[in-house]
């Protein structure tokens, strides 16, 4: 469902998107009422209306002017004298003092009898131009309104007043019409905006919930694999979906749960085998202390019996005879105890794995079973022995590792001699099959992998994990402290062992996988190794040399 | 100068406000149907029980002959059959190690009907569920959910995940990370 989270960032989205486009609606807004304040005002209206009134006056007073003119020339005595005498020179020299009194205005001035034949005519010498002139003719009677004689005067008028005129009106339109469509304008620009804005604002929403429930669902996500740890389930992961930091958390959220699980389970092996151990201290203590005086007891009774009894003697001879070597089985295996019990802690330091095994190798070579903790019976390590050909395969490259030589050495011959024993128990090896056995190792990433192979009968899948417990065998003459032992010195140095099937020999194949120098968890290693070395405990004391 | 006041100001004639104010309510409603719609997104898996499984269609990537040699397989194509559905990843380590458990149970299923079908959800950058399977000896069928829109569709947000889906194609149970022995064969009997 909906996160809070998510809300959140689409408000924030939101807002920040729409803020500013609001307010740049409303500075528009304003903006646009100002404009419209300063140019649409009603006093401009009206001296535009004015200006107009004022152009159709001076018109009208111009064309009064003319008129009066007009009228002037009209009523002059001499020139109605010259009509009544119809003197067509009298009225041509009363027409051309009219003219010369006139104000300029005048084109023609012209004597007309009712037939409209001109009796005098004088004119200012140019016709009218049309394109600047417009042309006004006033016709006046001379004299009472039976008279045969009119004047007829023609003005010119400059067109441009009109045209000015004209244009004033067209303006004057114009803006009328502009100020009406105010309110239009306004509501247009409103709705743009108001479009605008829901357009930018539910993009932001969407755009919003999109971003965040990309990081919400993946945080919900590790939250919920969270709930699960804190119940105690290490067993989940989280998906690792995308390309971002919460796809980098995701990654080292698993990472730290791999971590976990794994030092958990380091950590409660080891405690199982502390466990172990001290009881196999106990065990020692308790078996190891009585064995000297049963043995004595026994021995003192078959020295101090002088009967001649031979039955008896014989009796007491079988029974020094059993006790002693009880006595000697249960003392090796006590010794095998106290090992386990007194096994040092690790203490890691820098080697070349490639000398590791080269050693190994030779020692392994020379070794009897007596120096062997699980005392064998035969020699089964050396390369030419009976049982099994043991192949070593060392690298050639010089691998750098952190480990405790003295301890990975034994558990190099714990397992060797684990693969031979293997070996020897497939049918037909005592007839003079000769087992192969093979050591090897490997760098895979971040880690040194050591392989102990054979073509022995292999461990079953449902042993797999058991053969490591303490006490847990398959061998009649087994402690069942071998592996276990390996297993202890391998997760002490933060490494790992597992056995599967071999891929190359068809018998078991233990693994060992180390982790590398520079790692993290062998630096781990090294620093308890640093605190144990800071107090020190009896060490080396009950270790034997492999 | 706030909204309002410009509002006042705007001009009495009904015509251009009334449109403005329908254009807002518009674009409102619109926003707010759609953060609604964004509302219904996916849930987590364990609330899918009692829900119909949402279907699938993704490519089979190991053991088609399981499924009669299809290449992409349809939750709805196998409707009729209880379908356990196991949502993993090669590089997650309780699913890999949950993979022989699922593998061993996978016999008895088959022969009561019941198909169990591993969705991977690597990406191609992740891991191949192919050469994971050659390797490890899986016979179950697995299809490959690389772009997660199944597991997406499933609420699956850890891994692993177990998802029963009974023979009605409704979601019976949900469980998550790795099931032993035990649990499996318990999750799997409860459900049907």
């Amino acid at each position: 469902m909906l996160g809070k989270s998510e809300g959140r960032l689409a408000l924030v989205i939101l807002l920040t998107a729409t803020l500013p486009l609001a307010s740049a609606m409303l500075l528009a807004y304003s903006l646009l009422d100002y404009a419209s304040s300063v140019y649409l005002r009603p006093e401009v209206e009206q001296e535009l209306e004015r200006g107009i009134e004022l152009y159709k006056d001076y018109v009208r007073i111009a064309k009064d002017g003319m008129k009066h003119e007009a009228d002037a020339i009209a009523s002059d005595e001499s020139l109605r004298a010259a009509a009544r005498a119809n003197d067509s020179l009298a009225c041509a020299h009363a027409l051309e003092a009219g003219f010369a009194r006139s104000h300029g205005e005048i084109v023609t001035l012209a004597v007309e009898d009712t037939d409209g034949v001109a009796l005098a005519r004088h004119d200012r010498g140019r016709p009218i131009d049309d394109a600047t002139e417009h042309k006004l003719e006033l016709r006046l009677p001379l004299g009472p309104p039976d008279t045969r004689f009119t004047l007829v005067a023609t003005f010119a008028f400059a067109r441009r007043y009109e045209t000015q005129l004209e244009r004033a009106g067209r303006i004057h339109q114009a803006y009328s019409q502009l100020a009406k469509e105010r309110v239009r304008v306004y509501a247009s620009y409103f709705e743009a905006f108001a479009v605008l804005l829901g357009i930018t604002a539910t993009v932001t929403v969407v755009l919003g919930f999109v971003l965040a429930r990309g990081v919400t669902t993946r945080i919900s996500r590790i939250a919920n694999a969270i709930n699960q740890v804190a119940g105690g389930n290490l067993d989940v992961r989280v998906p690792v979906t995308g390309s971002d930091e919460m796809t980098e958390l995701a990654r080292v959220f698993n990472r730290m749960l791999t971590d976990m699980q794994q030092s958990r389970a380091r950590i409660e092996y080891l405690q199982r085998l502390g466990a172990w151990q001290d009881m196999a201290r106990r065990l020692a203590h308790e078996i190891k202390n009585p064995l000297t005086p049963i043995q004595l007891a026994v021995q003192e009774c078959h020295r101090k019996y002088s009967g001649h009894d031979p039955r008896f003697r014989s009796l007491l001879d079988t029974t020094l005879e059993i006790v002693e070597e009880e006595v000697g089985t249960l003392r090796r295996l006590v010794g095998n105890f106290s090992n386990f019990a007194r096994l040092p802690p690790v203490e890691v330091h820098e080697a070349s794995l490639r000398d590791f095994m080269r050693e190994c190798s030779e020692q392994l070579g020379h070794l009897g079973a007596e120096a062997l903790d699980e005392g064998l019976d035969d020699s089964f390590v050396n390369a030419e022995g009976e049982a099994a050909q043991v192949t070593w395969e060392i690298p050639d490259m010089a691998i750098p590792v952190a480990l405790d030589r003295q301890l990975m050495r034994r558990v190099m011959v714990n397992l060797v001699r684990n693969a031979v024993q293997a070996v020897r128990e497939v049918p037909g090896t005592k007839e003079g099959r000769r087992g192969r056995v093979i050591v090897s190792a490997d760098l895979a990433p971040d880690a040194v992998v050591l392989s102990v192979e054979d073509d022995g009968i292999g461990v079953p899948d449902e042993l797999r994990e058991r053969v490591f417990e303490p006490y847990f065998t398959t061998k009649e003459d087994g402690t069942g402290l071998g592996l276990a032992i390996v297993k202890k010195i391998v997760v002490e140095h933060n490494g790992s062992i597992a056995v599967r099937q071999s891929a190359r020999l068809g018998g078991a194949e233990f693994v060992i996988t180390l982790p590398l120098p520079h790692s993290l968890a062998s630096n781990a290693a090294a620093a308890r190794s640093n605190r144990s070395l800071e107090d020190p405990p009896s060490r080396r004391t009950g270790a034997t040399l492999c | 100068m706030t909204v309002l006041t410009v509002l006042r100001r705007m001009p009495e004639e009904a015509g251009p406000t009334g449109s403005f104010v329908g254009t807002l309510a518009f674009v409102a409603l619109a926003a707010v149907g759609l953060g609604l719609l964004l509302m219904h997104g996916p849930s987590r898996a364990s609330a899918m029980v009692g829900h119909d499984a949402p279907d699938f269609d993704l490519p089979v990537v190991a053991n088609a002959p399981a499924l009669g040699d299809a290449a992409t397989l349809s939750l709805r194509a196998l409707r009729g059959h209880p379908v356990v559905l196991d949502f993993w990843a090669t590089w997650c380590p309780p699913c890999r190690a949950e993979v022989p458990v699922l593998e061993a149970a996978s016999h008895g299923w088959h022969a009561a009907g019941i198909v169990l079908v591993g969705v991977n959800t690597d990406t191609p950058d992740q891991g191949d569920p192919r050469a994971f399977a050659a390797r490890h000896g899986v016979s179950y069928p697995i299809v490959h959910d690389a772009s997660g829109r199944a597991a997406r569709a499933f609420g699956v947000d850890i891994l692993p995940t177990l998802v029963v889906v009974s023979a009605e194609g409704r979601v019976v149970a949900v469980r998550t990370g790795a099931l032993d022995e035990g649990e499996l064969g318990e999750v799997v009997r409860k459900a049907l």
